[in-house]
């Protein structure tokens, strides 16, 4: 059965139909379109363009799977590996469990999660991806994702309706919102509304980076700049509006940072773990405070031998030192967190 | 509430309970279309500096055969080897369970990492211990009717199943020797299935064993597989084979049938190249052991 929506406006339940979705109460209206309510405006986000995502969905309707995946399988991040979702077996969702897929996009961790939760809601600004989304769910024969194009700042959903929400890759994006000036606030504030969303004792799912990334050295982060994380963030901002034309938005922390900020937003406690390669594909996935574990991980994981005896006896060495485990994980590309209420 | 993995490590394991789990997430990749759908993970407790159990998983409940099967056939193994007082050579199965829809099966983490080249020796005398263990069920069966059955029990279309035992017929009808020799298997035995430590050495994923598995085929399937084929392991299986041959029911080519069904029976879809490449792998082989 659907989550009902509410009216962001007044509070009061809105009425679904085939082309619309109104609020009696206040005379609220937005469109439906191929089954997928708006409730804001459609803003497309990804890999390739509109246009050729557009094109790629009609070529998945008119010639199917089969040749979708020939042209657009290198294109669009279609795998159909559901390892991205893997953090919920350190949650107790079950069957029971009603989940909030928040930047839903195409679906990695919406499609794994339909299967063993009673219901998803996923939502996302971009329509082309909510459709796509919409046709994988069919195609695999789902039937308890509910999908509608939103923004985080104002969803038509009621407090206390999840058993967890998902936030992979979201909360270094939600401080490009004209609502807030400071990321920092924005991210905040889209905590918060997590936490009203959340029943008692539901959880959180972040999938990000951090800011001090090893990464970060060789490659560009969010906005496509090179060492902005790791500058002062006035510094970074100035550099930003100077190189690209507008301010510094997307903001990445450490793990501190991190949990501070959960615990800002009412957040009772807080898990990290470390997944690699990154949140997005993550074959191993290793508990944050856990040195022994780490240090498994590392030696035993993740084939030092290949990198041939010498290199891989220095790393073992290495690794058995604590202050190094401590200095690598410091640097480490990504976090899952997962927060409870 | 708990953690489903928590839950489950403390019900099997009560030496567990009052003790802070902790777990590692692993899983291998399969190709993007076609994913690999089990997932490990290492559980450590309190004060260990190694992993102490490992659960396999799978996401959907529909995926459950591969973590039940995986747990069935540990448990035979490692029952096969325990009555013949051999109890360190596959890990202990302890639990398998179904928590909401979704299978789980837990046993007993092994010491040591997985083995490497310089640790071919060892292996094979493990692998050695193993045959010796388990003689007592060799048994000579009649060739057409092994394969036909072993085809029988694959997951493939009928037709596809129809041309291999039509294939199988005609290979069988040319074939020297009408018996063949069957053994337990461990059915991927490959230098990353082994975990080797200072004192021992485990043969781990059984998820292929079987009792009536065909001789010689586990050592031809780890020579394919090991990167490097020293004089001395091309001696070794030589010698082995040889042997195997002797009593008249060993024919290098059954090897090569029993490959291709068993890539069948692994669901693995191999491209024509891949085939190509396979045969000729497999060529060499037999020629550098002067079977053919």
């Amino acid at each position: 059965m659907d989550v009902p929506y509410i009216c962001f406006k007044c509070g009061k339940p809105l009425t679904v139909s085939a082309t619309a979705v109104a609020c009696t109460a206040c005379g609220a209206s937005y469109s439906v379109v191929d089954g997928i309510p708006l409730f804001t405006k459609d803003r497309y986000w990804g890999k390739i363009s509109a246009e050729e995502m557009g094109n790629a969905l009609t070529l998945l309707d008119e010639k199917g799977w089969e040749t979708f995946k020939e042209k657009y399988q290198k294109k669009v991040d279609v795998a159909f590996d559901e390892s991205r979702a893997d953090w919920r077996f350190e949650t107790d969702l079950g069957p029971d469990s009603v989940v909030l897929d928040t930047g839903a996009g195409l679906g990695r961790n919406s499609i794994p999660l339909s299967r063993v939760v009673k219901q998803v809601v996923a939502f996302d600004q971009s329509l082309l991806r909510m459709r796509y989304l919409k046709r994988r769910a069919e195609k695999e024969g789902i039937t308890n994702i509910q999908t509608f194009v939103g923004d985080f700042f104002e969803l038509p959903l009621k407090e206390k309706s999840f058993d967890l929400i998902v936030m992979n890759g979201v909360l270094e994006w939600v401080g490009k919102t004209d609502r807030f000036n400071d990321p920092y606030q924005a991210q905040i504030e889209s905590l918060r509304i997590c936490k009203k969303l959340l029943k008692k004792g539901g959880r959180l799912y972040i999938g990000i980076e951090n800011r001090f990334s090893f990464v970060y050295m060789r490659s560009p982060d969010h906005e496509g700049t090179m060492w902005t994380t790791f500058m002062p963030r006035m510094i970074a901002d100035r550099y930003m509006r100077w190189k690209k034309g507008f301010s510094y938005q997307t903001y990445t922390h450490t793990k501190k940072v991190y949990a501070r900020q959960l615990r800002e937003a009412g957040f009772d406690s807080s898990e990290f773990f470390l997944p690699y390669p990154g949140y997005n594909m993550p074959r191993i996935v290793t508990p944050y405070d856990d040195l022994r574990a780490l240090r498994f991980t590392l030696t035993r994981l993740l084939s030092l031998k290949r990198l041939g005896p010498a290199v891989s006896f220095m790393l073992e060495t290495l690794a058995r030192v604590p202050f190094v485990l401590r200095f690598y994980r410091y640097f480490y590309f990504s976090f899952n967190i997962i927060a409870r209420v | 509430m708990m953690r489903h993995l928590d839950t489950l490590v403390k019900k099997a394991m009560p030496e567990t309970n009052g003790k802070t789990l902790s777990f590692v997430k692993f899983h291998t990749t399969g190709s993007p279309f076609r994913p690999f759908p089990k997932v490990l993970f290492f559980g450590f407790a309190d004060h260990e500096s190694a992993p102490i159990v490992v659960i396999k998983t799978v996401r959907a409940g529909k995926d459950n055969d591969v973590i039940e099967r995986s747990f069935r056939r540990l448990s035979s193994a490692y029952e096969l080897l325990q009555s013949k007082g051999e109890k360190n050579l596959f890990p202990q199965p302890i639990a398998l369970e179904v928590v909401d829809g979704i299978a789980f099966g837990l046993e007993r983490a092994v010491a040591g990492e997985r083995g490497s080249q310089s640790d071919v020796g060892r292996v094979l005398s493990s692998y050695d211990t193993f045959l010796q263990a388990t003689k007592h069920l060799s048994k000579k069966v009649d060739k057409l009717a092994w394969g036909a059955s072993l085809i029988d029990s694959l997951r493939i279309p009928a037709k596809e199943r129809e041309d291999m035992q039509k294939a199988w017929g005609a290979l069988v009808s040319l074939s020297r020797r009408p018996m063949v020799t069957i053994v337990p298997q461990h059915g991927d035995f490959t230098l990353d299935n082994v975990m080797v430590s200072r004192d021992a050495v485990h043969l781990i994923d059984c998820d292929w064993f079987t009792k009536e598995g065909l001789a010689g085929a586990d050592l031809f399937h780890f020579l394919q597989r090991a990167s490097r084929l020293t004089t001395d392991l091309q001696d070794r299986m030589k010698t082995y084979l040889q042997k195997l041959g002797e009593d008249g029911t060993f024919d290098a080519s059954d090897v090569f049938l029993w490959h291709i069904c068993d890539m069948h029976l692994k669901r693995i879809q191999m491209s024509s190249d891949d085939a190509v490449s396979a045969q000729a792998d497999f060529d060499k082989i037999l020629r550098k052991l002067s079977l053919i």
